[in-house]
């Protein structure tokens, strides 16, 4: 079932920033949303975690509409998000902040759920350090960590390899293809191109909030289109 | 129908005058993102300079009003800018808040301390005796005046934002200050702009009110709240819809008080006349609830400037037990008169010590804590008349209920609407409720402030009664140390985390599944409750406390307190206590009666440098002081033996305030001394001054030269850098 986004539009004043936007991210697959800066990305994970409400259409997770859900109702539902600008809670510890993420276990077990939080994403050496005196890179994967520790079922996101150096990259890609392979419908956005085709089964294409183009990483590579719209190559090249 | 038309130009002309009030408000903050809780005061400076200008030095009326509204108003704007404003680029909104409630604080004790409120003061309106006749109804020529003023200063806001490249400028720096920059235009300018306007129009509301008011500086000063009534009818935003809410505030204000106060016999005035004064409050409400839901806030800056530590266990539990005990050791020490004041230390405490979880953990802002104190008071006046101490549990129990109530009223809205909501509460319950005579409902008659004046009964359990000054000091030092201790279980366990996390980013906090709304009402409900408790205690250190004891810019002084001290820290609230009830300050300046005022809003237009207030650096201080034991232990010797002593009279009570002052002083310092390593203060000084600028600017505002890199690298204890002759540069 996954995440559905069900033709979607939203208006900023007399601006389009998505118009009609269809989006399928199913169970146990990394999908890729690429585009431009302003294609609209952002607004849609905006739509569907609930921060911004759209003009019209809908958007499922595992079947059931979040219509005017609040956003903390969606999160309850399994909905997970990571965003462009770091969110962390700066003033407490990595440790504290994934604590906070497991508050939807049972009181017993939110202790260990954290713990295997930590261990899973190696964060044991600055578990005890306050968040925003971490690099932006472990920034990220502490974002990441409190999407797990929430148990989500559908995980958004955002830019998560900026700020991070070359290992910390590599690292994250494992991380994302296990998170799908236990059954996680995973939607990343990410201008890292060579980390999106690497690690999605499937990428949509977003600009001016149309989707430009669907397919596989190879199927993307050889879309003309693409290639001059995002890719900023000649169409007949 | 004659008293129809009278009513209606008079409600007019206050519409004209609100209407003035909010645009300067609107303006301020659209421009420059600051709500100006002071607006009010700096109406009430220029009634007060008119008059000083027209009946007390003579000058002419329009060349007096000329002077207000062309000279002191841009001075005041100028100053206010460059002296205060600017500096609160970059704090968050409820620091932001903070200091222009301490800059309405300050206004009203400077106004004070100038024109002596005991002196009755009437000023004569413009044109007076002149009047004109409209169906048959005689109108003096100021009214029609101030109709005229505040229509042709609608005409002229408007045509200076939409038609005057400066105006434009100052709808384009709210929108995005950096783009406003590349366009060719200076936001420092346009702010200082913005203020000087801001100022001419608070001037010119002066002018026109000082006839029609009472002159009281604190009246004026709140007259800001029926203006950002009208000013959120325009959503801060549309200034031809905060004139139009200053019209409905203005004519409903007026028909209100013109019809209830001229005609007893409609049923129930007696209730409702009150209820007109503070009409705008009631609006206020009303339209916060149409208003549409604000988006949720991300975090302002990866690096959190405000900064509330976890305190422990060990380290409250000392700060519960020094209380008491201290309590007990300087209850013998005190003269009767200052016994008697020094009670009322722990209820103020205990009501700034409510502020902590609420302001500095979850960062809302909420400006009603003496009413809140007012409520947990009226419970145990009645509820235990005999003193039981579980009067305690019902005064919590009903402010915590209220608290919840005044927290949904504004829930779904930004911080600035919680905090607008809080101040209307207060500003309601001052002018009405608690002023309302007996009622009586489903048979049981209510007589809120009992007449005038509660009367409570000090506490009494098994075996002991705290009737007496002594007895009920210590019982207060004991309340709050329970309380102190409970705030510590609260921000240690999981229901604090939630709170710091709302603090810092209320997007995240949500998609975490976590409701901020229910957070909110549950701290604001807790928050509530020990306010509660701390009125009760207050209130029963006087026996007999009056509604004035619990008004609006009493709270004011206890938020702000609490704000500069620290309001991050538990301990902080032991100073807001003994600052705001305290006698030392009576003692030594009997006549200056607005200094605690002028000095708590000296600090607290500060805040914006250090928001974290003085109770960060204070620990910082004392920390050495764990390390060196043997200091501790003969400066705690000391005080023993000066205290023994002034038992004992061999020396005087001011010897002995001498002796703590000097060892609060010297003890830190001979710690730090001790525990530092021998020139490391130096040496750390010495690397300091081999830069050639700031640290943190070198590489970005200054070139970093190759002396610099090796002084950098040598601090930080990296390898000796190669150096090819280049120095780096940064952006």
């Amino acid at each position: 079932m996954g995440l559905e986004v069900k033709e979607v539009t939203v208006d900023f004043g007399g601006h389009r920033a998505l118009d009609t936007v269809t989006i399928d991210a199913p169970d146990g697959v990394v999908t890729g949303l690429i585009g431009p800066n302003g294609a609209g990305k952002t607004t849609l994970f905006n739509v569907v975690t609930g921060v911004q409400r759209c003009l019209r259409g809908h958007v499922e997770v595992n079947g059931v509409r979040l219509d005017g859900m609040a956003l903390h109702r969606r999160a309850r539902l399994g909905l997970g998000r990571t965003f462009q600008r770091l969110e962390l809670f700066g003033s407490l510890t990595v440790r504290e902040n994934i604590r906070m993420a497991a508050a939807m276990h049972p009181r017993h077990e939110r202790e260990s759920v954290t713990q295997a939080v930590i261990e899973r994403l190696d964060l044991t050496a600055v578990a005890d350090t306050r968040a925003d005196l971490i690099s932006t890179g472990t920034g990220r994967v502490v974002e990441l960590g409190r999407c797990l520790a929430t148990d989500a079922k559908v995980v958004l996101l955002d830019e998560p390899a900026s700020g991070q150096d070359l290992h910390e990259s590599e690292r994250f890609a494992l991380i994302l293809r296990e998170l799908a392979g236990s059954g996680t419908a995973v939607l990343l956005v990410e201008h890292d191109m060579d980390l999106v085709m690497r690690v999605c089964d499937r990428i949509y294409v977003l600009d001016f909030g149309v989707v430009l183009a669907s397919g596989t990483p190879n199927d993307i590579r050889a879309n003309a289109v693409v290639r001059s719209a995002y890719l900023g190559e000649e169409a007949t090249a | 129908m004659h008293q129809f038309i009278g009513f209606t130009i008079s409600g007019l002309v206050t519409a004209g005058i609100y209407g003035i009030v909010a645009c300067g408000l609107t303006l301020t903050y659209t421009t420059t993102g600051i709500f100006n809780w002071a607006h009010g005061s700096f109406v009430a400076i220029g009634a007060f300079t008119y008059w000083q200008l027209t009946v007390s030095w003579g000058l002419p009326e329009p060349v007096a009003a000329i002077a207000c509204v062309l000279v002191v108003g841009p001075l005041l704007g100028l100053v206010l800018e460059r002296g205060i404003m600017h500096r609160l680029e970059g704090t968050s909104e409820a620091i932001r808040m903070v200091v222009t409630l301490a800059l309405l604080l300050g206004v009203v004790a400077g106004i004070n301390w100038v024109w002596d409120p005991a002196t009755p003061r009437h000023v004569t309106e413009l044109f007076a005796n002149h009047i004109v006749t409209i169906s048959g109804q005689r109108i003096p020529y100021n009214d029609v005046l101030v109709i005229a003023v505040a229509l042709a200063v609608a005409l002229a806001l408007r045509l200076l934002l939409y038609r005057l490249r400066a105006g434009v400028e100052m709808r384009a720096s709210v929108d995005d200050r950096t783009l406003t920059t590349l366009v060719g235009a200076s936001v420092k300018s346009t702010a200082t702009r913005a203020w000087i306007v801001s100022c001419m129009l608070a001037m010119l509301a002066g002018v026109l009110i000082a006839p029609r008011s009472t002159m009281s500086s604190s009246a004026l000063a709140l007259l800001i709240v029926n203006a950002y009534a009208a000013a959120v009818i325009g959503r801060l935003r549309s200034l031809p819809l905060t004139f139009l809410g200053a019209l409905v505030l203005g004519l409903a204000n007026d028909y209100g008080q013109g019809y209830l106060g001229s005609d007893p016999t409609i049923p129930a005035s007696q209730y409702l006349i009150g209820m007109v004064n503070v009409l705008p409050v009631i609006v206020l409400f009303i339209v916060l609830q149409l208003l549409p839901q604000s988006r949720l806030r991300g975090g302002r800056s990866l690096r959190v400037r405000e900064v509330s530590s976890k305190p422990t266990w060990h380290g409250s539990g000392t700060l519960a037990v020094v209380c008491v005990v201290g309590t007990l050791a300087l209850a013998p020490l005190l003269r009767p008169g200052d016994l008697n004041t020094m009670s009322k230390v722990w209820g103020l405490a205990i009501i700034a010590l409510s502020l902590v979880p609420l302001v500095g953990y979850a960062g809302r802002l909420a400006v009603c804590p003496l009413t809140f104190g007012a409520i947990g008071a009226i419970t145990i006046a009645h509820a235990t008349p005999g003193g039981s101490i579980v009067g305690l549990l019902y005064a919590a129990a009903v402010t915590a209920a209220v608290g919840a109530l005044v927290s949904l009223s504004a829930i779904r809205l930004s911080g600035l609407y919680l905090a607008l909501a809080t101040a209307a509460f207060a500003v309601m319950m001052d002018g009405w409720i608690f002023k309302l005579p007996a009622f009586t409902i489903f048979g049981h008659k209510f007589d809120l402030f009992q007449g005038g004046n509660l009367s409570i009964r000090r506490f009494r359990f098994p075996g002991v009664d705290t009737a007496s000054d002594h007895a009920f000091f210590v019982f207060g030092a004991v309340v709050f140390a329970v309380l102190v201790l409970a705030v510590t279980a609260i921000r240690r366990s999981e229901f604090g985390l939630r709170l710091i996390a709302l603090k810092d980013s209320q997007v995240a906090f949500a998609t975490l599944g976590l409701s901020q709304r229910l957070t909110t009402v549950a701290v604001f409900a807790l928050s509530a409750a020990i306010a509660g408790v701390g009125g009760a205690v207050f209130g029963a250190a006087f026996q007999q406390p009056s509604p004035d004891v619990f008004t609006f810019f009493n709270g004011l002084g206890v938020l702000v307190s609490i704000v500069i001290l620290g309001v991050g820290s538990i301990g902080a609230s032991i100073g807001a206590g003994m600052f705001l009830a305290g006698p030392t300050l009576a003692n030594l300046f009997p006549s200056l009666t607005q200094l605690s005022s002028a000095l708590i809003a000296t600090a607290g237009i500060n805040l914006g440098k250090n928001p974290n207030g003085a109770a960060v650096d204070t620990r910082a201080q004392w920390r050495p002081v764990l390390q060196a034991r043997a200091v501790l232990i003969v400066g705690f010797a000391a005080l023993v033996t000066a205290y023994a002593l002034t038992l004992a009279d061999v020396v005087s009570h001011w010897t002995f305030a001498g002796v703590v002052l000097a060892l609060v002083i010297a003890v830190p310092l001979i710690a730090r001394v001790i525990t530092e390593p021998a020139g490391a203060v130096v040496e750390r000084d010495r690397q300091a001054d081999a830069l050639s600028a700031d640290p943190e600017d070198l590489g970005w505002l200054v070139p970093m030269t190759e002396d610099d890199l090796v002084a950098v690298s040598k601090a930080l204890d990296l390898p000796e850098p190669t150096l090819t002759g280049a120095a780096s540069h940064g952006a």
